[in-house]
């Protein structure tokens, strides 16, 4: 489903990432480790266009999309979480939710003003989901306040909300768990593989949590110095040499 | 031809006090825009002293860029410090507030008519098609040495690699050590008392009006926008660019009070082409 | 004397339109408009223009005439969009751009459309100004007239209340949700889908009408308008108001406006002005504002009205 191929981004002298390709498939999860620097989040900015690449490209679906701004590429079915949450702190956490759906009538500024029937309509279903959603995430409680509230794990629930009204095919998960207590770390992996069971949705998440990656990845990608190291499976990964050497001494 | 000397000195006026802006926005991470009435208010004060007290020039204008520089510590005090966490966007509102308030203290006290300085008239001497008055001359060699000053300082001395550092990166360099509060305040004496000259530089070559102040800030942020935000040899290289051009607009004399807009024109045709710049970085400061 | 409350009430309301644009910009969206005084000249100008009976005028040596005479709803209408059409242009290539750049273009703008005010003679008259501009309805009600004058007040009332309306409106719809998600956070409204520049732009676009419209209104309320009136120090005033008043409200907006604009500003013009120096009362004045503006940024930020928190109605 989502292909890179032979991405290569320099910062200043700096080769960030160096040739490197990955591919996801429809319907798996795919976990993305690596030491600290490896360049995971880097290569996450440049498949969700917070960076142009000096080389190569991203396909999803058949499609190029290398370039294309953000906003496009969130409309086109990926959406992506951060390493620090950007939830909107002064909204409520309602609004937070509301705010990721796609094709908002309301967003028309027009219609906007208008407030026509079909608008309500829109808003009223959009917030019953947006409920469903905060049910989920168990947030419900504090659906009215601002989001400025919340503790490091709830911020990460939060944020897969609003991933989650955005109705993507694909997350991009940065870190889902950091940050978030032992509960809140089950709760994140329960939800995935809940959303790719009951809607097929596509992972690729980076993790340093290694229990977390080897419960629930179908495959793993291993990257050392902007560089894809080695990919398989949980078993393959935690043999393999040359992984074990990448991580020495960084615990893991 | 005349007009293109014009621009050059338009130019060179207009370089240090773009440089040391250009330092200033660098390292407070914001625009300031009563730096302008800041050069205006300098002037005034010479204006005080050596009209209304009697003193004589030199003396008028070290007292002015001393207090000039203290005046720069205040307002950061006061106005800037306290209102840092709110981010870039709420400075700059305030120092509107400030410019404001400096522009119309100039009105309230010494009127809108243009003002001259009590200094012994001096013949000049003849360069070409050109006349230049030994004050010029000694205010353009300290335009230059100032330039170079502030260079040598920033590349050889101990404050000056601290400015460099919280300008880069101002959490690592509170993590290394340095200190920032230090670096601020000689950065606004500094930025602070070079307005001050070039307020004093521009009221001896144009007039002084408490307009005088705010528009060359428009030119000063058309020159720095265009030689790269956050570079201070672009801010040199952008200053000479727009004073050249914008006073050799001059010669269609349709255009010639649009100097201004010229100089704006050359910013907005930046902006839309090359945001960053001749010499700037990709993300501004 | 109620023929001079009534210009006094018209004339804040018309101030309040311009800091009710400026909330929709900067309360709303936070975009950093600097150059109120530029899109109020331009449509003041616009109508002026428009309405003014013919005159004469030389361009180049030639003959000319300005002024077409036309109705004033014309006038209204041109002015919106000239005043919408320059917050495209400047748009372009600033709104992509850091906020600050916006500041500072706005500002230039301004001042260049005054240069051009001045020094554009055969279109505006240069510092003499357009005169004699027509009220509406000035063929049964005379300018001088206190009907005339209620007349204006009526009119600018409607308007300011309608564009409330419309601005109230536009802040609790889903449209309202995205700006107020790019004011606090761009990028991660951006990586929520939203195009972030399309919807600045229409936010600058309909501050720009709000102001537009604010400016013809002003043309007809002083039948005579020129370049000194539309000095930077009032887009100065207008950030006061709304910073006093409370961003992000748009009662604060009216409220800031007629603190501001009304008590303080007409309120104080029966201080007498001393002898020799007519520039010290005004000038006063304006340091006291920016002082407080100063002040209340640092002691509390958010004015006297803070916006309001949106609750999201649940049926059960």
């Amino acid at each position: 489903m989502l292909k890179a191929k032979e991405i290569v981004k320099d910062f200043g002298g700096l080769r960030a990432i160096n040739h490197c390709s990955i591919e996801v498939e429809k319907g798996s999860i795919v976990g993305l480790i690596g030491p600290n620097g490896a360049g995971k989040t880097t290569l996450f900015n440049v498949i969700t266009s917070m960076y142009k690449p000096d080389a190569g490209r991203v396909t999803f679906k058949g499609e190029d999309i290398t370039g294309l701004r953000p906003d496009q590429i969130c409309q086109k079915g990926i959406t992506r979480t951060f390493q620090i949450s950007r939830e909107l702190k002064i909204m409520t956490l309602l609004e937070n939710i509301m705010l990721g759906f796609k094709d908002q009538r309301g967003e028309k500024i027009m219609r906007g003003i208008l407030n026509p029937a079909s608008v309500k309509e829109q808003e009223r279903k959009n917030l019953e989901r947006s409920l469903e959603i905060l049910e989920a995430m168990k947030l419900y409680e504090l659906r009215n306040e601002p989001a400025a509230i919340l503790s490091g794990g709830q911020r990460k629930m939060l944020e897969l909300g609003q991933a989650l009204a955005t109705a993507p095919e694909m997350l991009l998960l940065d870190e889902p768990t950091a940050g978030a207590m032992a509960g809140e770390t089950a709760m994140v992996v329960s939800f995935i593989r809940r959303m790719r069971e009951e809607q097929g949705l596509t992972f690729l998440i980076v993790e340093h949590k290694m229990e977390v990656i080897m419960g629930i990845c179908d495959k793993i990608i291993v990257m050392n110095y902007g560089e894809k190291l080695m990919e398989g499976s949980a078993e393959e990964v935690r043999q393999n040499e040359q992984v074990r050497e990448a991580y020495l001494g960084r615990g893991a | 031809m005349i007009y293109l000397g014009f621009g050059i000195i338009a130019g060179a006026i207009l370089a240090l006090p773009s440089l040391a802006l250009s330092l200033l926005c660098r390292n407070c991470k914001f625009f300031n825009l009563a730096y302008g009435d800041q050069m205006g208010l300098t002037a005034y004060l010479v204006l005080f002293f050596n009209v209304s007290l009697g003193l004589n020039f030199p003396a008028s204008v070290i007292l002015s860029l001393i207090i000039s520089a203290i005046l720069g510590v205040i307002f950061y005090w006061v106005i800037f410090k306290p209102l840092r966490r709110h981010g870039p966007l709420v400075l700059l509102i305030a120092s509107l507030g400030l410019a404001f308030v400096i522009h119309n203290s100039e009105l309230a006290i010494w009127g809108p008519n243009p003002q001259k300085y009590n200094i012994p008239f001096e013949t000049g001497l003849r360069l070409g098609p050109f006349i230049i008055t030994p004050i010029q001359l000694v205010l353009i060699g300290l335009s230059f040495a100032l330039t170079g000053a502030i260079f040598a300082l920033l590349r050889y001395t101990g404050i000056g690699r601290a400015m460099r550092a919280t300008a880069d990166n101002l959490e690592l360099a509170t993590i290394r050590g340095v200190d920032t509060e230090m670096v601020f305040i000689w950065t606004w004496i500094i930025c602070s008392a070079t307005a001050g000259l070039g307020g004093v530089f521009l009221a001896l070559i144009t007039t002084l009006t408490p307009w005088t102040g705010f528009i060359t800030l428009l030119f000063l942020f058309s020159a720095l926008i265009l030689g790269g935000v956050g570079n201070l040899v672009g801010a040199l290289v952008g200053a000479m660019i727009i004073g050249i051009v914008s006073e050799c607009a001059g010669i269609l004399s349709a255009l010639a009070p649009y100097k201004i807009a010229i100089a704006f024109a050359i910013m907005f045709l930046c902006l839309l082409i090359r945001p960053s710049g001749i010499l700037g970085k990709e993300r501004g400061f | 004397m109620t023929s001079f409350i009534i210009g006094i009430i018209t004339i804040v309301a018309i101030y309040c339109i311009l800091v009710l644009a400026l909330n929709i910009r900067w309360g709303y969206c936070g975009l950093l408009d600097f150059g109120v005084a530029g899109f109020f000249l331009i449509g003041a100008y616009t109508s002026a223009i428009l309405i003014s009976a013919p005159s004469e005028s030389y361009l180049f040596g030639v003959r000319y005439t300005v002024g077409f005479g036309l109705s004033w709803p014309i006038g209204l209408i041109a002015a919106a969009v000239t005043s919408g059409f320059l917050a495209f242009l400047i748009g372009i290539p600033t709104l992509r751009l850091r906020g600050d750049y916006l500041a500072i273009v706005t500002i230039g703008v301004a001042e260049i459309l005054r240069y051009v005010a001045i020094n554009e003679k055969w279109l505006t008259r240069g510092v003499q100004g357009i005169r004699n501009i027509a009220r509406p309805f000035e063929s049964s009600f005379p300018a001088a007239s206190l009907a005339s004058d209620i007349i204006m007040l009526v009119l600018t009332l409607a308007i300011l209340t309608l564009f409330f309306i419309i601005a109230s409106r536009l802040f609790t719809s889903p449209f309202g949700r995205v700006l107020r998600a790019i004011r606090e956070d761009e990028v991660a409204t951006s990586f929520l889908g939203k195009p972030v520049s399309h919807f600045k732009m229409l936010t600058f676009i309909l501050g720009g009408i709000y102001m537009g419209v604010a400016g013809a209104l002003f043309a007809m309320y002083v039948t005579a308008i020129e370049p000194y009136q539309f000095i930077p120090t009032y887009t100065f005033l207008m950030w006061g108001c709304l910073i006093v008043g409370g961003s992000g409200n748009n009662w604060g907006a009216i409220l800031g406006g007629a603190l501001i604009m009304g008590l303080f500003i007409q309120g104080t013009r029966f201080l007498p002005s001393i002898s020799g120096q007519p520039q010290l009362i005004p000038a006063l004045r304006y340091i006291a504002v920016g002082i407080l503006l100063i002040v209340v940024l640092r002691l509390r930020p958010r004015g006297l009205l803070p916006e309001k928190a949106i609750k999201t109605e649940e049926t059960q």
